[in-house]
């Protein structure tokens, strides 16, 4: 299998609580970088067609989009109708319904805000999944939480391949609970932080299995599970972004939109 | 392989809100979710059960007498007995016990047994912990590798009407874990994990336990090749038919600085 090394952001425990920012700027976070040169694998060279949501946790799903202008947010509607159809087609879920930060574009072309991540985090952690559901649906709480729910994030591509800062997904099977640091995610500004979720942050651990798409096309969508209820799925995907030192042109551009949907199944 | 024995474990279930999980009725507010699970014999493992395998093991280890109803005066000789114990285990000589709890099906509210699975720590909490033993020590000490066990020693004879089971860290999916806060003292709370039902657990406890032996296992370590984060609880032996039968005992933690 064809894999690159990559540097990954992982973090330490700390002596008080750890937040961080989707800023990536250090003022508004605690994070003590343990970054690590990792092996990442091809995920499509896999044995049995590539990794796959029940295996690893993600996979990638064909997605022709009809979005054809992505400024401003006139596409969002579309793209959000596909992704829910998307979804709920491959999982096999009764309803499907779009998180509330979705979606929205990321880039390198953006600077600070709205860039890539480069820590190894996953959006949620085992208890915060069912807050975020029920905070944005709460038309469905408390029910929803009888039955088995999912969080699934998509990952659309915008920009042509190749991507100079693809981004790694770790098969959540090789990751141990004491790998998982719970962490606040945090808000707004250093003087008035305001903390929107609880996720999950990582510590090294040389088990890890890490996997990248090369050369994502525009007409497919990356989908990783950050939560599933169902104990049989792997589910708290670990993902980052990464330097690509296969692609020659260090500034090839990776403009992606990216959210979440909230799946409910009978 | 002797038989499991089959009895309800409380799992947490998915909640709306941030649980709190409390030895104390009136400030847990998590919603159980009890589960029937086999709990198989830790005695029974092939090559008996070790740290470094599974995270947990039972070990010979006599100690001095304690009677809970003299007073308070065993607690620093029963901590220097298991610091010597996990000093001469680890090889290493920064080892740290702060605290003993006395536990006992005897006791009411605060002290009796704890039914809902926990680990009392998890990869955002223990640096608050080892913070709190020593603020001035506490970043020399976190560079390094370090380890919190938890030991678990019998007072009162076997058999044990509510035993402790444990959970095989290696069992164990990470969308299991359910960060929550749990009650210390005053208005003190900090994160521990609880767990979500997951058929692929496996559990095991320690029968009969006697005051000659500790259990220990693994609450946190830094190394990732070590099994760490054993989720624990305790329940109903259906094997202890003794209506006499207690279960008294003390359970304390223990850290670990390796020098290497």
């Amino acid at each position: 299998m064809t894999a690159v090394i990559g540097r990954l952001g992982y973090i330490r425990p700390i002596g008080e609580v750890v937040f961080s920012h989707p800023s990536c700027n250090p003022e508004l976070e605690n994070l003590d970088w343990d970054w690590r040169d990792v092996e990442i694998g091809d995920a499509r060279r896999v044995e049995g067609g590539g990794c796959t949501l029940e295996r690893h946790g993600f996979t990638t799903m064909p997605h022709p989009t009809a979005v054809t202008n992505w400024e401003g947010t006139a596409w969002q509607p579309q793209f959000e109708q596909e992704a829910v159809a998307m979804v709920q087609q491959a999982t096999g879920a009764a309803k499907v319904v779009v998180s509330h930060y979705s979606f929205l574009p990321r880039s390198t072309r953006f600077a600070a805000e709205g860039g890539p991540l480069g820590f190894c985090h996953n959006d949620y952690t085992g208890g915060s999944a069912a807050r975020h559901i029920a905070r944005d649906c709460p038309e469905l709480a408390p029910d929803f939480l009888k039955k088995r729910f999912a969080i699934y994030n998509l990952w659309h591509l915008i920009s042509p391949p190749p991507q100079s800062v693809p981004l790694a997904l770790c098969d959540a099977t090789t990751v141990a609970i004491a790998d998982l640091i719970p962490a606040e995610a945090r808000a707004g500004t250093k003087e008035k932080p305001f903390v929107f979720g609880e996720n999950s942050m990582f510590r090294y651990s040389p088990r890890h299995r890490w996997y990248y798409y090369p050369d994502l096309r525009n007409d497919e969508t990356l989908v990783w599970c950050g939560y599933d209820s169902d104990p049989q799925f792997p589910s708290i995907v670990p993902h980052a972004a990464f330097k690509d030192p296969s692609v020659k042109d260090p500034k090839a551009e990776r403009t992606n939109v990216h959210g979440a949907v909230y799946a409910f199944f009978d | 392989m002797s038989e499991p024995v089959y009895a309800p474990l409380g799992y947490v279930a998915p909640m709306p809100v941030y649980p709190k999980s409390a030895p104390v009725p009136s400030r847990n507010e998590m919603k159980y979710d009890f589960r029937v699970m086999p709990i198989h014999d830790g005695r029974a493992i092939p090559g008996g059960a070790t740290l470094a395998k599974n995270g947990f093991t039972c070990v010979r280890h006599p100690m001095t007498r304690v009677d809970f109803d003299a007073g308070t005066a065993w607690e620093q000789r029963f901590l220097d007995e298991i610091v010597d114990y996990i000093k001469g285990m680890t090889g290493q000589s920064d080892v740290v016990a702060n605290h003993a709890a006395p536990r006992s099906t005897r006791f009411k509210d605060s002290d009796g047994t704890i039914d809902f699975v926990h680990n009392d720590y998890t990869g955002g909490s223990i640096g608050i912990f080892i913070n709190e033993l020593d603020p001035a020590r506490a970043e020399q000490r976190l560079a390094k590798r370090f380890a919190v066990y938890n030991i678990w020693r019998m007072v009162s004879q076997p058999p044990q009407s509510r035993p402790i089971a444990l959970c095989d860290p290696g069992s164990i999916r990470i969308a299991d874990g359910v960060p929550s806060q749990t009650y210390y003292s005053g208005e003190r709370y900090e994160q521990n994990f609880l767990l979500r039902y997951n058929p692929a657990h496996r559990w095991y406890y320690f029968p009969d336990m006697t005051p000659d032996e500790m259990l220990i296992w693994t609450g946190y370590d830094s190394d990732p090749s070590m099994p760490s984060i054993v989720p624990h609880g305790a329940f109903d032996n259906p094997n202890c038919t003794d209506p006499n039968a207690i279960r008294s005992n003390i359970d304390t933690r223990v850290y670990v600085f390796f020098d290497d």
